[in-house]
């Protein structure tokens, strides 16, 4: 703190000083990028990595993960996983930053997403297990750490089968969980639609899955009336009429939002004849896209 | 040819620079981890026949297999029957029973959605590349949502500016800052500004209680250089740097936020400290920090309740100690447990005991430590070192109590309130033997007063309350002996009564104020004959005027006029009240004392103009009372010649 009592350079020697003073500030700009490219890398690399096992279709169950495009390699057989490079960044920018709380919280629910959408339910628990949640300050973020047990049975269901009853306990534990989680993500529409698709896809498999004819109605009734309300009046209108996108004139949120109801809106409608279901939909402008499927 | 000072700062500029550097990067590193976003996979659903439908199909299996040998579902059959019984058979029980005898149904295809998505996308955006990187990564990124921390990464980053320039700004004060008074001022408030890493606060909140601990620290620190020759103003920042160090930053901070503080700087010290001796400054300071330290844990422990109270208050304690000083000499700052010290801490105590003591105003606070320092100026004994004090107890719920009273605090305003026990205490202050001879006092007559009025409006009832407590106190101070009677009981007896006949509008508020006085007044002068008859005695004589006035067609009696013939009544009452009354009882006396003022009334009625005019009706009128009173005439009839002489020569007589 006393550094204008150090005493002077000589002055003799303008040359030195100024050179000093030109390394010292080039120093610290190249220093006063790198944790941040550090992280940059990280996030680029997951979301990389995350985008293959989206498009690849890899996420969920335990079925073996598929060649990956254009290198021809089975990952079975090569050991390749795309997943290990962006896991091993996070874990030594973590343990290099210890004092970096808020980002190695969030870093770990990217891991835990990573290892998840790559059938690695273990490593995604024990991610998920040491995050700090007392740092994790987005609504995202927050939101996938509070859901992340049901987020990880859900991955980890086998989809080629029907549930059994014990998994019909998980799947209404998950669903009232995601019910009360997304209530409180209305400032957050991308990560709050996210979750409403994920509930109400849960919500279709189990009204499909249930011997119950009973019982399947509840859970297609309760899917569709809680999913129904992420859409807007002007979600439903346009989805109605069928216009096009250029008419849309809106945010990538709100394309993402409509355009991906259209799964949702075509599987309920198999859904209600395969089980012969006659529902009763809260939003009847809904349930117009759903009788008619579009 | 560079200087060394310029030397010194460009290599400071740089080191400020590399910080910097490091610390912006360090926070946008947490940006991207923390707000960066996530492509999130949705994972698949399967399609294929319903769970109904599928307990159908097998249903229909049992039947159509029923008769056929060798049975193809033995040896299962059994089990698939029992399991469809059942109310909810289980789904995946159901489906592999399916899958193994319908094997020709049992196709389940998966649904990926996102692949669904990326089809509808290609529908519906047919010149869009779906096969370019970036396009998919903004089709399928989630952003990170609300950020509940208050302060967002621009003002983060511009903070981790402000602490590098603050640190910067301290070790080159000398160079910014050519004012040798100013220097090392803003060099200590720049160091201690600079000391967290304000990048990291997310709140805002703890932020500015940072900044401002920050700039008070960095006062204090810097006192030498702005203290004046003002000995008592150094005292109290000597003082307050003093509990610094025992209490922390977070008490000190709180105590200099109180409004308390801000007027015993401004008042306090303005008013007294310059009458007051600078040798006797030391001493105060010493006992303000020993009070400020025994407070400390008392502040802490009570987060709630007492701490906020105290830092509000703490400078009206000290107020009232400098007033007291200035008051009483510094007598009370000597010997080894000063009388200052010893009343303010046994103050801080029963305060911090006290469940009321937030409702106190400053005032209060201020006149209530006065009056408290006023009785041990008089009677040391009063204080006892480290021992609970049952006096100042009692002075201190007296006023707590009395304010916190629902039916009070629902009746008043709380200005009305604070106004009218804020003046006592003052009395009390300037009376202190009645807080030596009895400190519940406040409580008895206040109290009592308060509820006894309440019956009228807010302002009116404010008005007439204050005036019957300080007719009160000042009646109790002149004549101590009536402590031990029922008098504080009757007073606000009578100032209900009084309060009564204004909620009638029979009186003003302000005849009632004066009404109350003159009681007062009169009930003073012979306290035995009234007391012996309670309130009935004062309030059959007010009666009785009131009536009389009513009863008069000319309506003589009005505003003064009344209250001065009550005033005039009350003193022959007092007077000659035992003659009046003689062996028969109060009725008896009014009825007495409603025909004199009848037939006065009546013949001033006639004499108006002649010998007599208004100012001298209300001593005309007590007169002609105070001579039936000494038996000087027996008929008192206006058509009767001995009396109407009487009054005549009493008319003329009067002349104000």
């Amino acid at each position: 703190m006393n550094r204008l009592n150090t005493p002077g350079l000589p002055a003799s020697k303008p040359g030195l000083l100024v050179g000093s003073i030109v390394l010292s500030l080039w120093v610290g700009m190249l220093l006063g990028c790198a944790t941040q490219q550090q992280v940059r890398d990280i996030v680029a690399e997951s979301n990389a990595a995350l985008l293959s096992a989206t498009i690849l279709g890899v996420a969920g169950g335990d079925a073996a993960l598929p060649p990956y495009p254009g290198t021809g390699i089975d990952p079975a057989k090569s050991g390749y996983e795309p997943w290990l490079a962006s896991s091993e960044k996070i874990d030594a920018f973590i343990e290099t930053y210890p004092d970096q709380k808020a980002a190695a919280s969030a870093l770990r629910v990217r891991q835990g997403i990573l290892l998840l959408s790559y059938k690695q339910y273990n490593l995604a628990q024990a991610a998920f297990d040491m995050v700090e949640r007392q740092y994790l300050t987005t609504a995202r973020d927050k939101a996938l750490y509070r859901l992340h047990p049901h987020l990880i049975w859900w991955f980890r269901l086998d989809k080629t089968s029907s549930m059994s009853i014990a998994q019909f306990g998980e799947a209404d534990k998950a669903l009232e969980a995601l019910k009360i989680e997304i209530i409180t993500l209305d400032e957050s529409p991308g990560v709050r639609d996210y979750l409403a698709e994920m509930r109400v896809w849960i919500a279709l498999s189990a009204a499909l899955q249930m011997t119950n004819k009973a019982k399947a109605k509840t859970y297609f009734e309760d899917g569709l009336n809680q999913y129904a309300k992420i859409l807007t009046d002007k979600d439903l209108e346009a989805l109605k009429k069928g216009s096009e996108p250029s008419e849309w004139d809106v945010s990538m949120e709100v394309v993402r939002r409509r355009v991906r109801s259209h799964a949702v809106i075509k599987y309920a409608k198999k859904v209600m004849e395969e089980q012969e279901l006659v529902p009763d939909f809260e939003y009847p402008a809904f349930s117009e896209l759903v009788r008619g499927a579009l | 040819m560079i200087t060394t000072e310029a030397a010194a700062l460009t290599l400071s500029i740089a080191q400020g620079l590399i910080k910097l550097g490091g610390r912006i990067d360090r926070l946008l590193a947490e940006k991207e981890a923390v707000t960066g976003n996530y492509i999130l996979p949705m994972p698949p659903v399967r399609s294929g026949p319903g769970g109904v439908k599928m307990a159908e199909d097998l249903k229909d299996l049992l039947a159509e297999t029923r008769d056929k040998t060798p049975d193809p579902l033995a040896p299962h059959r059994w089990k698939i029957e029992e399991l469809l019984n059942q109310e909810t058979p289980d789904p995946k029980v159901i489906s592999d029973w399916y899958k193994r005898f319908l094997p020709n149904r049992a196709t389940y295809d998966l649904i990926n959605s996102d692949d669904e998505y990326l089809k509808e996308l290609k529908r519906r955006f047919p010149s869009v590349d779906l096969t370019d990187e970036n396009t998919l990564y903004a089709a399928f990124s989630i952003a990170a949502g609300r950020d509940e921390r208050e302060i967002g990464y621009p003002w983060r980053a511009a903070l981790a500016v402000v602490d590098v320039l603050a640190e910067f700004g301290a070790d080159n004060t000398a160079i910014i800052v050519h004012d040798d008074t100013l220097r090392p001022i803003v060099r200590c408030v720049l160091e201690r500004f600079s000391e967290p890493d304000l990048e990291l606060y997310s709140m805002w909140s703890p932020l500015l209680r940072q900044a401002l601990r920050s700039t008070v620290n960095g006062l204090l620190d810097a006192r030498e250089a702005w203290q004046g020759e003002n000995e008592w103003v150094n005292a109290i920042m000597d003082a307050l740097v003093s509990v610094r160090e025992k209490g922390g930053d977070d008490y000190l901070l709180g105590l200099i936020q109180g409004k308390g503080y801000q007027l015993l700087i401004s008042e306090g010290l303005s008013e007294v400290a310059t009458v007051l001796n600078d040798d006797d400054a030391g001493s105060f300071e010493k006992i303000m920090g020993d009070v400020l330290r025994e407070a400390a844990p008392l502040v802490k422990d009570h987060p709630d309740g007492f701490g906020p109270f105290f830092q509000d208050h703490w400078g009206d304690l000290f107020r009232a100690g400098l007033r007291s000083l200035e008051k009483q000499g510094p007598t009370i700052l000597k010997d080894e447990s000063p009388l200052l010290r010893e009343t303010l801490l046994a103050m801080v105590r029963e305060l911090s005991k006290s469940p009321n003591a937030e409702l106190l105003s400053r005032d209060m606070v201020f006149n209530l430590t006065n009056a408290a320092l006023s009785a041990v100026a008089v009677k040391p004994e009063l204080i006892t070192k480290d021992i609970g004090e049952p006096w100042l107890k009692l002075l201190i719920t007296s006023v707590t109590e009395t304010v916190g009273q629902q039916g009070i605090r629902r009746s008043f305003s709380k200005e009305g309130i604070e106004v009218m026990i804020s003046e006592t205490l003052g009395d009390f202050a300037v009376h202190s033997e009645l807080i030596i001879e009895k400190p519940g006092l406040l409580q008895e007559i206040t109290g009592s007063v308060l509820k006894n009025v309440s019956g009228v409006d807010r302002h009116k009832a404010e008005t007439i309350a204050t005036a019957a407590v300080k007719a009160a106190l000042q009646a109790i101070s002149e004549n101590p002996a009536l402590l031990d009677t029922r008098y504080a009981e009757m007073i606000s007896g009578f100032s209900g009564k009084v309060a009564e006949l204004v909620a009638l509008k029979t009186l003003t508020v302000d005849q009632a104020v004066d009404i109350i006085s003159v009681g007062t007044g009169a009930i003073r002068c012979n306290p035995i004959l009234f007391l012996e008859y309670e309130n009935k005695l004062i309030e059959t004589v007010l009666n009785v005027v009131l009536n009389a006035a009513e009863k008069d067609e000319m309506n003589l009696l009005y505003g003064t006029a009344l209250v001065r013939v009550v005033e005039g009544v009350f003193g022959i009452v007092a007077r000659h009240g035992r003659t009046l009354i003689g062996e028969g009882t109060l009725d008896q006396l009014a009825e007495k004392l409603l025909g004199i003022l009848g037939a006065g009334l009546t013949l001033a009625n006639e004499e108006l103009g002649r010998n007599l005019d208004m100012p001298s009706l209300p001593i005309v009128l007590s007169e002609l009372v105070a001579s039936v009173a000494r038996g000087e005439f027996v008929t008192v009839e206006p058509e009767n010649g001995t009396f109407k002489k009487y009054f005549a020569a009493l008319s003329a007589g009067a002349v104000v």
